[in-house]
């Protein structure tokens, strides 16, 4: 989601599930949807079948998704970079782009400081003891007033358009089947459709998921295919988009409630130890516009902070004592999935509680976790389930006598066992009910945290504590203290006005003076007076393009469509009137809730409210590893770095200690390129103790091509070993002409593909896939790659 | 039973005839039942309709090691030859009890003989066909029809033969039953249906 | 027995008179929406309580290799080439509820299989013989017999949610919509439509499955790949009906007379003739 933040100023979904349906084009690539997301992808297959939409998947697999789409085109994982890349090269030589939308809602125009460079993979500002970038180097040149400088006719040598062009000058069709193993036709097929639709007339949508993500340049991949749909003119528009499809059903929620470790909720950010004072946070966290007609609306940071910490600390939090900033931690490190199990291996980590995730098999490099763990001195879990990571000590090849890990399992409900809410792709808070009685004994995880936090409170005001303070100022005003419900938090949530006492309904509310509280302020709106917004169930659909505004409610204001002034040109008309986000009447935007002024004109501000620009990045400096993106070979890779040996790999991923020594080396003989996924019948672990979803995929597999099946005499059905540096597993090979040969960098390179879902504890047992992935993540997320390393194959 | 009663069926025949003709009532009453849906109350005799499904073959089975084991056993006896034949022609005489227009018998008179041949016959027909309808799975579905009507139109004769045989062997001619229930009859029963083989048994 | 008006009765004349009217549904399974979810497979075990098979992967994504007992639909995965390019076809496997039933035209026991007004091939099991001619009966392969209960089973189209008024479990679980349930009517123009709709998308040969030889089916599939029937497992002309039976049925009543005539010929000929008594005072 970094990416998209980087590059629209919020990072989720832009569209919604049911507005793939607009679409012209489909283009599923890092993704599998018919696989992952069953239930939304019946909207592809709507436009595909009620618009003529074409459908295109593009993954290393010819996948279910590929069985219903009308071209599926295979790559080597690790190669979307460079196929995107190629894209955006197609467009903009043969002038695919949409002109008009381009000059008006992207930072094409913005003219880029001299201090941009980029040679041998590297761009300007790298500092190679650190192995990190200056992005001070990407700045943009600046005006008299602190603007940044544009050129509206493009021309400009360092104009971000003029850059970008530049920049993906060497993703040639051949480059691009040089890298993704594909033939420059077969590439050039693919452009030709997915570069169709740079005009009014046409949209199209791009669906991505976690193909993208674990990847050591996941983030920009991402990127790539949002510099694509903007030089397409298709983000803001119905049917249009770039569309992270989320895994479990409340992944975005989680996401919008600060599971990634540099946020707070509502994606503010974490108080960094240089940082000791409310007023230094809001200072270096609150963005200055760049554009004289950027509405910047993070700049009412201070506002969404200081109704946070109100809502936390309560009658604690004034301005005194800085709202209670003073309370919050302020990490000196990250706290990265990969980096606390980096820290728990060293011994630095005392204790775990795992609410809700099965860390073992969710993490690459399992031999490494399972060390890392046994180094803990305690563990609690708490899971519907008993999990593999809670018995880690009896995993295969453990010695359970030599470790000291003392585990705690707490049984808590399912979420079939209480209401709720789920945040799903597209943004939409539904709030659903209580489906089945919970077994006897086991509890809510609301009760469970809860209870640890008074009997923690409890030990601090009976015995006393280091830094008892934000313990005690917590707030914890519910009607029983013990337990709270979730409508209370839901309210807590969304946010009051202290004045009044009543419960807000916009974000637009909030004050920076401490007279309203809001626990997350993207929640603003969702539980107001009028009541719990999320539970509303009309389906209407006035104007017939799937959005619903009677149902459920979608953050932000609920609105539909992110970036929807997008979906209109300057004057406010929109690009395709049979396929409108918003239009300008003349007093005020009809539609979709405007991602804009209600009344606002349309040439007040820019487009694309959330940045500092006021419009779209092309160019961004908001991610660590490049303005632009660029190729990169996986931290595992069965090739040099076609474009630059040099810089073979993201040169600013973080490596961990030892972890070099676990990749494959140039005298190592793992040839085979692997990547790891899921099936439609399981989802994740928790599956395996669901007997009809084991009885439908019931065992571990390999997927092999026939060709190297039948090089390495691997039958169909027969038993096959694959091993990397790091581990390895065994198990039942399906025997596969769904995975073809790729020709890369002139070599023949294998695929092979192998699902997560299995583990030692569940009805069925099988093999580990993270027994084989590497220990190394994102450059900007720490994303682990899962998606792309070297293995070995065998007969077993 | 009278001392000076013949021995005419040793336990072996009679064990071997009962296994056949019991069997092949079973087979029978449980045939019908499964062709006539107003018969179908039949197979309530046998526990229901699975339970003499389920029997059916197997008394088929039992059927067909009784007639392997009768065909060896009396084939001796069985063979035709021309005083059959003139027997036959005069079968008429034999049903309407004119004993002094009906050649004399042996051991077996050519109906018996006939019966035995047919049912023998019979017999390797039904199995043929009952094998494929026992397991029905995997063959194809004309085949099987093809089968199904074999089967049945095997049964028509050998039901016909049945109630024949069961007629004559009871009320028909008292005394004929004890032979196969006891194994002797008398003098006056052989003299009068098998005089030929009274003449051979009670030579001195 | 369901409450519904019925059609045909196993081993029993037609037709069966009925007061009770009810429209004929059909259910389409358009297979060019199908992602081979599974979804349905569950559904089905689901409702209809059928117990979770120890099943093991035989080198597919396929749950199982063939029909049971227990699993009253298959979804099956198959990689055919189709003009040079890879297709991986996934076809659910089911009962295709036909309006001329093999099955029951093969079924010696009354009322073991009933065929309803709305188009439901039943199976009664309580009613089964075990004979498993249906099985053989079937043009489609689809009825599997149980070794342990001795009965045979397949799909019975959740018959009791459709006297319900609800739809099957298969249609309402599939998250892609490719399966659809109305009128027989509705759902074979619905399912010309889709065959046209797949035609523009240049699938030359897309055909709507509903064959003639089985007097049409009332689960119908829109076939991508019309000229490539057998890779779906598809029979090009499936025949069903009672004609090849007929045969049968003539000589079962040539039969029951001559069952008949037999017992009276003996009858008769016992108060004409009478029985022949040995004489016993004929002893010399």
């Amino acid at each position: 989601m970094a990416s998209l933040a980087a590059t629209f100023g919020r990072g989720a979904m832009t569209n919604h599930w049911k507005d793939v349906k607009n679409a012209d084009v489909i283009l599923i690539m890092g993704a599998n949807p018919a696989e992952n997301h069953p239930c939304g992808f019946k909207w592809a297959l709507e436009a595909r079948d009620r618009r003529g939409a074409t459908l295109v998947t593009v993954d290393p697999r010819f996948t279910r998704t590929s069985a219903v789409a009308d071209r599926h085109f295979q790559i080597r994982p690790g190669s979307d970079v460079a196929v995107l890349g190629g894209l955006v090269r197609h467009t903009l030589e043969n002038g695919l782009h949409h002109a008009d939308y381009v000059r008006l809602h992207t930072n094409a125009s913005f003219v880029v400081g001299p201090g941009y460079d980029f040679q041998d993979g590297l761009f300007s500002g790298f500092d190679e003891a650190q192995a990190r970038y200056d992005k001070s180097a990407w700045d943009y040149e600046r005006d008299g007033d602190g603007y940044v400088v544009r050129d509206p006719t493009l021309e400009h040598p360092r104009c971000v358009f003029q850059l970008l062009k530049a920049h993906y000058a060497r993703y040639t069709p051949e480059r691009v089947a040089q890298i993704a193993g594909c033939t420059a036709d077969e590439f050039r097929e693919l452009a030709a459709i997915v570069c169709s639709t740079g005009t009014p007339e046409r949209v199209g949508t791009i669906m991505y998921a976690v193909g993208w993500t674990m990847h050591t340049v996941g983030t920009q991949i991402i990127r790539t295919a949002a510099i694509l749909q903007l030089l397409l003119g298709n983000i803001g528009r119905p049917g249009g988009g770039i569309n992270a499809l989320r895994g479990h059903a409340n992944v975005q929620g989680a996401t919008d409630h600060a599971i990634v470790a540099s946020n707070l909720p509502g994606y503010l950010s974490v108080p960094k130890p240089e940082q000791p004072t409310l007023a230094k946070h809001l200072e270096e966290s609150t963005p200055a516009p760049l554009a004289a007609d950027a509405m910047n609306y993070w700049g009412n940071y201070p506002k969404f902070m200081v109704s946070q910490l109100k809502a936390w600390f309560g009658a604690h939090a004034t301005p005194e004592n800085d709202y209670g900033y003073g309370y919050l931690a302020k990490p000196a490190g990250d706290a990265t999935w990969l980096t606390i199990f980096d820290e728990a291996r060293h011994g630095r980590i005392e204790g775990m509680v795992e609410l809700g995730f099965n860390s073992l098999l969710a993490g690459p490099d399992v031999p490494r976790l399972l060390g890392a763990m046994a180094k803990m001195k305690w563990k609690v879990v708490i899971d519907p389930f008993m999990l593999d990571s809670a018995e880690f000590w009896k995993a295969p090849g453990m010695k359970p006598e030599e470790i000291d890990t003392e585990v705690l399992y707490l049984p808590a409900t399912h979420w079939i066992e209480r209401a709720g809410s789920f945040t799903n792709s597209g943004r939409w808070a539904q709030w659903k009910e209580e489906v089945i009685d919970p077994p006897h004994g086991v509890r809510a995880d609301t009760w469970i945290v809860s209870e640890l936090f008074w009997r923690v409170k409890e030990l601090h005001e009976n015995e006393g504590g280091v830094f008892s303070e934000p313990i005690r100022a917590l707030a914890w005003d519910y009607a029983d203290p013990r337990e709270p419900t979730l409508e209370e938090l839901a309210k807590e949530i969304n946010g009051y006005d202290l004045t009044t006492g009543k419960l807000l309904s916009s974000f637009a509310e909030l004050r920076d003076d401490g007279t309203t509280t809001s626990g997350n302020w993207l929640y603003c709106g969702s539980f107001t007076e009028a009541g719990n917004q999320m539970a509303r169930r009309d389906t209407a659909d006035p104007g017939g393009l799937g959005l619903h505004p009677g149902w459920s409610w979608a953050w932000p204001l609920n609105r539909r469509v992110l970036y929807n002034r997008a979906s209109a040109d300057a004057a406010g008309k929109p690009w395709d009137p049979r396929r409108p986000g918003i239009a300008w009447n003349g007093r005020e935007w009809t539609g979709d809730v405007p991602d804009y002024g209600k009344t606002a004109p349309p040439d007040r501000y820019g487009a694309f409210i959330m940045t500092e620009e006021g419009v779209a990045r092309l160019f961004s400096s908001k991610l660590v590893d490049g303005p632009f993106p660029e190729h990169y070979e996986p931290a595992e890779s069965c090739t040099v770095n076609v474009l630059h040996e040099k810089t073979p790999v993201n040169p600013a991923v973080r490596w961990y200690d030892g972890v070099r020594e676990t990749l494959a080396g140039a005298g190592d003989d793992f040839p085979h390129v692997c990547t790891i996924y899921r099936v439609v019948e399981r989802e994740h672990f928790v599956t395996s103790n669901v007997p009809y979803l084991v009885e439908a995929m019931p065992d571990f597999f390999v997927e092999v091509p026939d060709g190297l099946a039948k090089e390495k005499d691997i039958a169909n059905g027969g038993r096959v070993r694959v091993w990397s540096k790091r581990g390895e597993v065994t198990g039942t090979a399906i025997v596969t002409r769904r995975i073809r040969p790729l020709t890369v960098n002139g070599k023949t390179v294998w695929t092979v593909g192998i699902p997560v879902h299995w583990g030692f504890v569940g009805i069925t047992q099988g093999a580990m896939a993270n027994q084989l992935t590497p220990f190394i993540g994102d450059a900007n997320t720490r994303c682990p790659e899962y998606k792309a390393f070297q293995v070995n194959i065998a007969r077993a | 039973m009278k001392r000076d009663d013949l021995k005419r069926f040793t336990f072996a025949e009679r064990v071997v005839h009962w296994v056949v003709g019991l069997s092949f009532t079973f087979l029978l009453l449980t045939g019908l039942a499964f062709s006539y849906p107003s018969l179908f109350w039949l197979t309530a005799l046998v526990g229901g309709g699975p339970a003499a499904r389920w029997m059916h073959p197997w008394m088929g089975v039992a059927l067909s090691v009784g007639l392997v084991a009768m065909f060896f056993l009396w084939l001796k006896d069985m063979l035709l030859g021309k005083a059959d034949v003139h027997w036959l022609s005069k079968v008429r005489h034999y049903a309407l009890h004119e004993r002094d227009k009906v050649p004399p018998a042996g051991k077996y008179n050519a109906g018996q003989k006939l019966f035995y041949w047919l049912m023998i016959f019979l017999g390797l027909a039904h199995l043929a066909t009952g094998i494929p309808l026992w397991r029905p799975a995997g063959y194809g579905a004309g085949f099987l029809n093809a089968m199904r009507f074999v089967h049945y139109l095997v049964t028509v004769p050998g039901g016909l033969l049945l109630i024949v045989h069961v007629y004559l062997g009871t009320v028909a001619y008292p005394g004929t039953a004890r032979g196969m229930l006891y194994g002797r009859v008398s003098r006056a029963w052989a003299r009068l249906h098998h005089p030929l083989w009274h003449e051979r048994e009670t030579k001195p | 027995m369901s409450q519904l008006a019925i059609k045909r009765i196993s081993a029993t004349p037609d037709p069966v008179s009925s007061f009770r009217t009810s429209p004929e549904y059909a259910k389409l399974v358009d297979i060019s929406r199908c992602i081979g979810c599974k979804g349905c497979e569950v559904a089905c075990k689901e409702w209809n309580d059928l117990k979770a098979e120890p099943t093991c992967n035989f080198g597919s994504y396929q749950s199982h290799e063939d029909l049971t007992p227990d699993t009253w639909l298959l979804m099956r995965f198959d990689e055919i080439d189709v003009d040079g390019r890879l297709q991986w076809l996934i076809k659910k496997d089911a009962c295709l509820h036909c309006e001329e039933p093999g099955c029951l035209y093969a079924c010696p026991s009354p009322g073991a299989i009933v065929q309803y007004e709305n188009g439901i091939v039943d199976f009664n099991q309580e009613n089964c013989i075990g004979c498993q001619y249906c099985v053989a009966g079937c043009p489609f392969d689809v009825p599997r017999f149980d070794a342990g209960t001795r009965k045979v089973y397949k799909c019975n189209m959740c018959i009791d949610r459709v006297e319900a008024g609800l739809e099957p479990a298969c249609v309402k679980t599939c998250p892609t919509q490719a399966i659809s349930w109305g009128s027989k009517e509705d759902m074979v123009a619905f399912g010309e439509e889709k065959v046209e709709r797949l035609k523009g998308r240049g699938f030359e040969h897309a055909t709507l499955y509903d064959p003639a030889g089985v007097g049409g089916t009332h689960m119908m599939y829109v076939v991508p790949h019309g000229d490539r029937l057998e890779d779906y497992r598809l029979p090009a002309d499936p025949v069903a009906s009672p004609g090849p039976l007929q045969g049968l049925s003539v000589l079962k009543k040539l039969g029951a007379y001559l069952f008949g005539l037999g017992a009276v010929a003996a009858a008769l000929h016992y108060l004409g003739v009478g029985p022949e008594v040995p004489d016993e005072e004929d002893e010399p």
